[in-house]
């Protein structure tokens, strides 16, 4: 029965996938209509679309796994994505503007125009790809749990039979309609995941006795965070900097600027800004079964062995699920996580895709007129977003779990060193230079690659050690900092060299007066 | 670039959220636990450091509203 459900959802999705092509019918051959729907999604798609983006199914299903083993501190992620909406509404209106001003379709290439320098649009543009690929990989692994959950189960290579006709699938959908396709099936991850999360919230705490019943279950030193000491800021700054380094990246990604740069204004990113964080409240309410999920001692039950062997606390809020709703139910529930996979996908796929053609291919490969470059790039993006999507499948498929989450850890950490040349130069003119960024750029991505390696790539918290107190810092925090600092210290040393690179106007920033 | 390109220098300079500054109080609120790591006061039994967090959430999307009008 499940099953059942399931299999006609996920089909659903699909369909809707290769039918969104006539929204709006307009040039698919553009890149700008493929690649960003013709900048025309209003307040409604832009919520269900960014809301579907940023929501992923990994999201779903991390977090809950995360609170289930590490308790409070799994909320840090409650916080990041509630105040990256206000940064969101104070930063991403000024891309708007003077991507649409200058025809922009990535980050990498508004970068290129504001300080003519390729090489920093180069690293920005791969740095954004570098970490959207274990992003994608991620989208598919949770997707396969839930394939595997649901039922479909095969040995050996077959395994991975249903993962690879899903996405080759969603590579095709994504090839002939592009953004259309991803918002549209947004709309039905939207509705299966708030009917989902919301049943979930009324049952099950009532099933296990109310919050007082769960939180009595939680092993006591997960129920908050621990205090700090004098010598040793602990689970503290490792709260506040995981937050807040989160925040700053979120945006930062492929799949994320894409998504805010099909909307039809700067003013819709600001309204989206608003009623966005409802979906917080969605995330918040996963976040908590993660907790339930202990309280229900899943972990014990014979039912789920199996599943939690192979998947670890991936496997605590599927567990959850089967054991507490009705076999049709979980077919809806896990329809949604799984949908909620091919959203993210899609987009991250077409986001990478944009990159490649206007700020790798079509800036460094291949040269040409205007107009043979213009018939070009939509039809090579297209190749590249497939070739995205099959290199994550064969990530999945070749490469074991948790190296792939170590990618996503590195992604992370890399993705917001972008932060001063792509979000900071919105608003500082003077004191920033291509060059000074470049070299920021590199000091980040290195000092944090080595702070992650020097743990082992297990974890993204490294314990400073400053003034004799020890200061658990989310590695990404830390290095984005010491970027910062580096590109503004030479700034003095470029800046006369680099006078009149800028091809952009102040007053290319602003909303045209209302 | 069209006429209105001198008007629209100028607009650029005038400040379109007067009420940004707000914005400041979501990231202070939630990314200080000192503030909300507590247990008590708990509702049903929840304990305060979650419901604090989930009522920032209305409170933030509030928050964006004020500095979002003009």
């Amino acid at each position: 029965m499940a099953i059942t459900v399931f299999t006609v959802l996920f089909v659903l999705a699909i369909v809707i996938g290769f039918m969104a092509s006539g929204w709006k019918r307009s040039d698919l051959s553009k890149l700008s209509e493929w690649g960003l729907a013709g900048r025309r999604f209003g307040l409604v798609l832009s919520w269900f679309l960014m809301g579907g983006d940023l929501y992923t199914a990994y999201t779903f299903i991390a977090i809950p796994a995360l609170v289930y083993g590490t308790g409070a501190t799994g909320f840090f992620g409650i916080a990041f994505a509630t105040i990256a909406f206000p940064l969101l509404f104070l930063i991403f209106p000024r891309l708007w503007q003077v991507a649409h001003r200058h025809g922009y379709v990535t980050a990498s290439e508004y970068v290129r125009g504001r300080f003519g320098n390729r090489w920093l649009a180069l690293a920005v543009g791969l740095t954004g790809i570098l970490a959207t690929m274990p992003y994608i990989a991620l989208q598919l692994v949770g997707t396969q749990v839930v394939f595997g959950a649901i039922g479909y189960v095969g040995s050996g290579w077959l395994t991975y039979l249903p993962l690879i006709i899903a996405f080759a699938v969603l590579a095709i959908f994504s090839a002939t309609s592009g953004l259309r396709a991803s918002a549209f099936i947004a709309i039905l991850k939207g509705v299966l995941i708030f009917l989902t999360v919301i049943v979930a919230i009324i049952v099950i705490p009532a099933q296990l006795g109310g919050f007082s019943a769960i939180f009595e279950k939680v092993p006591p030193q997960n129920v908050l965070l621990v205090w700090p000491t004098g010598e040793n800021w602990g689970s503290f700054s490792a709260f506040s900097t995981l937050a807040l380094g989160s925040a700053f990246a979120l945006f930062l990604y492929p799949h994320a600027v894409t998504g805010l740069l099909s909307s039809a204004s700067g003013r819709i990113i600001e309204q989206n800004a608003i009623v966005q964080p409802v979906f917080n409240i969605v995330l918040w309410f996963l976040a908590i079964l993660g907790f339930a999920a202990v309280a229900a001692g899943v972990a014990t039950d014979p039912a789920f062995s199996d599943g939690f062997k192979q998947y670890g606390p991936s496997f605590a809020l599927l567990a959850l699920m089967m054991k507490y709703f009705p076999d049709w139910f979980v077919g809806v529930a896990f329809a949604a996580i799984a949908i909620g996979a091919l959203v993210p996908a899609s987009v991250m796929a077409i986001g990478s895709a944009n990159i490649i053609t206007r700020d790798i291919w079509g800036e460094f490969v291949h040269a040409g007129t205007e107009e043979s470059r213009q018939l070009r790039d939509t039809s090579i993006a297209k190749i590249f977003a497939l070739l995205m999507v099959v290199a994550a499948l064969v990530f999945v498929i070749a490469i074991p779990l948790q190296y792939v989450v170590q990618f996503q850890l590195l992604g992370g950490i890399w993705v917001v060193q972008t932060f001063p040349a792509v979000a900071l130069s919105l608003f500082v003119r003077h004191w920033l230079t291509g060059w000074g960024l470049f070299i920021g750029w590199l000091v980040g991505l290195v000092t944090g690659t080595w702070m992650v390696a020097s743990l082992g790539f297990t974890a993204s918290v490294y314990p400073l050690h400053l003034f004799g107190i020890t200061i658990p810092c989310y590695i990404a925090f830390a290095s984005g900092l010491l970027n910062l600092v580096v590109a503004l210290v030479l700034t003095p040393l470029f800046r006369n060299a680099e006078a009149g690179a800028d091809e952009t106007e102040l007053a290319d920033y602003a909303a045209p007066a209302e | 670039m069209s006429v209105d390109s001198s008007q629209a220098k100028t607009q650029a300079a005038k400040p379109s959220h007067r009420r940004a500054w707000v914005l400041i109080i979501p990231f202070i609120a939630m990314v200080i636990p000192p503030l909300f790591n507590y247990r008590e006061p708990s509702i049903a039994g929840l304990p305060f450091f979650y419901w604090y967090l989930l009522l920032w959430i209305p409170l933030t999307a509030f928050l964006t509203w004020v500095a979002y009008r003009r």
